[in-house]
């Protein structure tokens, strides 16, 4: 999927189905976590995101650690857990889907809010030394990586950290969709690739793979060029 | 100009670490935020700024000073003396003397010109970013954006493998 949700991104639906309710509720922590920004401490069993199944049969059990370089001091939320877990009943997609209902009072939505932004993200800007980019909000963000006008440099900042890729490819027909039509115009018809529909690639990901057959294509020509000793007409 | 002086009215802004910095109001509304606040009356004699710390506050004061009488009614008389033009240029060279500060203090600024939706403060100080991220190498980017790479060193090889034209 293009924009994959953050729970999708830590487990899949067979295991979440396996996972009692308390289990779900500490893998939606953990999906909160990364979604902020924090990343797998070195130490962490966690080294892909996504959950262990060494963990044992509930997740509960689990100790999350997350990377951040000086101590933080005590940033925490108050979660019914009686309350908060039977939100959790539902599947992975509807769950997923529930997270960031915006326009609906969903419940899901809210308690995922509360985690997102009273915890996680407060944590991590309190603990980030000095500020950096991604410490601003995430509109004034996009507003920034939306100026960039060559898209070289926007994939450049896209590779820079895990934090920045995953914003990037979150908003990825608003910041690449264009610049895709834009440079490629000549190859865009009704036919072309999209990115929309649930194909698994991104807009990014086209524009790179436009980008690297130029680039190739360039360097074949170079080497074309080198080898004819006398001069011929190419084009 | 006695009059105009006479009239001003002044309002009172206070950053959480408990300064307070008194300025006109004209100049206060150069921040939507606080202009809103005041057309809906919901500023009182002071104003409590969250998150901005008393140094960043004064800059953005510092630049709502400097940019009011172009923008705001109450200094049209004051700059009919000097040409609008060579008032734009003396503006855009005081900025970018303005914006010569370290990288953390820049993400500063870009948060309280968000915060206090302070157009022309937030262009300046995003397009600065922007102009330290063209056309440099990705460790570059990373020391500008003071973010860390946490790709592990595969991932990494890869992204930089599949993606030379991005990285010469």
């Amino acid at each position: 999927m293009a924009e994959m949700s953050p729970l999708h991104r830590v487990i899949d639906a067979a295991r979440w189905d396996k996972e009692r309710l308390l289990g779900r509720l500490i893998i939606l922590v953990h999906a909160a976590f990364l979604d902020a920004g924090f990343v797998f401490h070195a130490d962490s069993v966690l080294k892909s995101g996504r959950v262990p199944r060494r963990a044992g049969r509930t997740a509960s059990t689990l100790s999350l650690v997350f990377a951040q370089d000086p101590r933080p001091g005590t940033h925490w939320v108050c979660v019914d857990a009686r309350a908060a877990a039977p939100l959790l009943s539902g599947g992975l997609d509807d769950t997923a889907r529930a997270l960031t209902d915006d326009d609906g009072d969903s419940p899901v939505a809210a308690l995922w809010r509360e985690l997102t932004e009273k915890l996680c993200r407060s944590t991590l800007v309190a603990v980030c030394p000095g500020n950096t980019l991604l410490s601003l909000p995430v509109d004034v963000m996009l507003d920034i990586l939306a100026r960039l006008t060559d898209g070289v440099d926007l994939f450049r900042v896209a590779s820079t950290c895990a934090g920045l890729g995953r914003l990037v490819a979150d908003h990825d027909s608003e910041l690449w969709k264009h610049r895709y039509k834009a440079s490629f115009w000549r190859r865009w018809n009704d036919k072309s690739p999209m990115a929309d529909d649930a194909s698994g690639t991104t807009w990014m990901k086209l524009w790179c793979k436009e980008r690297r057959e130029d680039a190739k294509f360039a360097a074949s020509m170079r080497e074309y060029r080198r080898q004819k000793s006398k001069p011929t007409q190419i084009f | 100009m006695a009059t105009r002086e006479a009239g001003k009215k002044m309002i009172m802004l206070k950053s959480p670490d408990g300064m307070e910095f008194e300025v006109e109001e004209a100049v206060a509304m150069e921040s939507q935020t606080i202009r809103k606040m005041i057309e809906d009356d919901c500023a009182d004699t002071a104003i409590l700024i969250p998150n901005i710390n008393s140094k960043i506050l004064s800059r953005v004061i510092e630049y709502c000073n400097k940019h009011v009488p172009t923008t705001g009614a109450t200094g049209a008389a004051a700059s009919d003396t000097v040409a609008p033009a060579a008032l734009a240029e003396d503006l855009k060279i005081w900025d970018a003397e303005f914006i010569k500060v370290n990288r953390a203090t820049r993400f500063d600024l870009i948060q309280a010109a968000s915060y206090l939706n302070i157009k022309g403060l937030l262009d300046l100080t995003s397009q600065t970013t922007i102009d330290t991220i063209s056309d440099n190498s990705l460790e570059e980017i990373r020391s500008f954006l003071s973010t860390k790479n946490d790709y592990l060193p595969e991932e990494e090889q890869t992204i930089r493998r599949e993606n030379q034209w991005a990285f010469q």
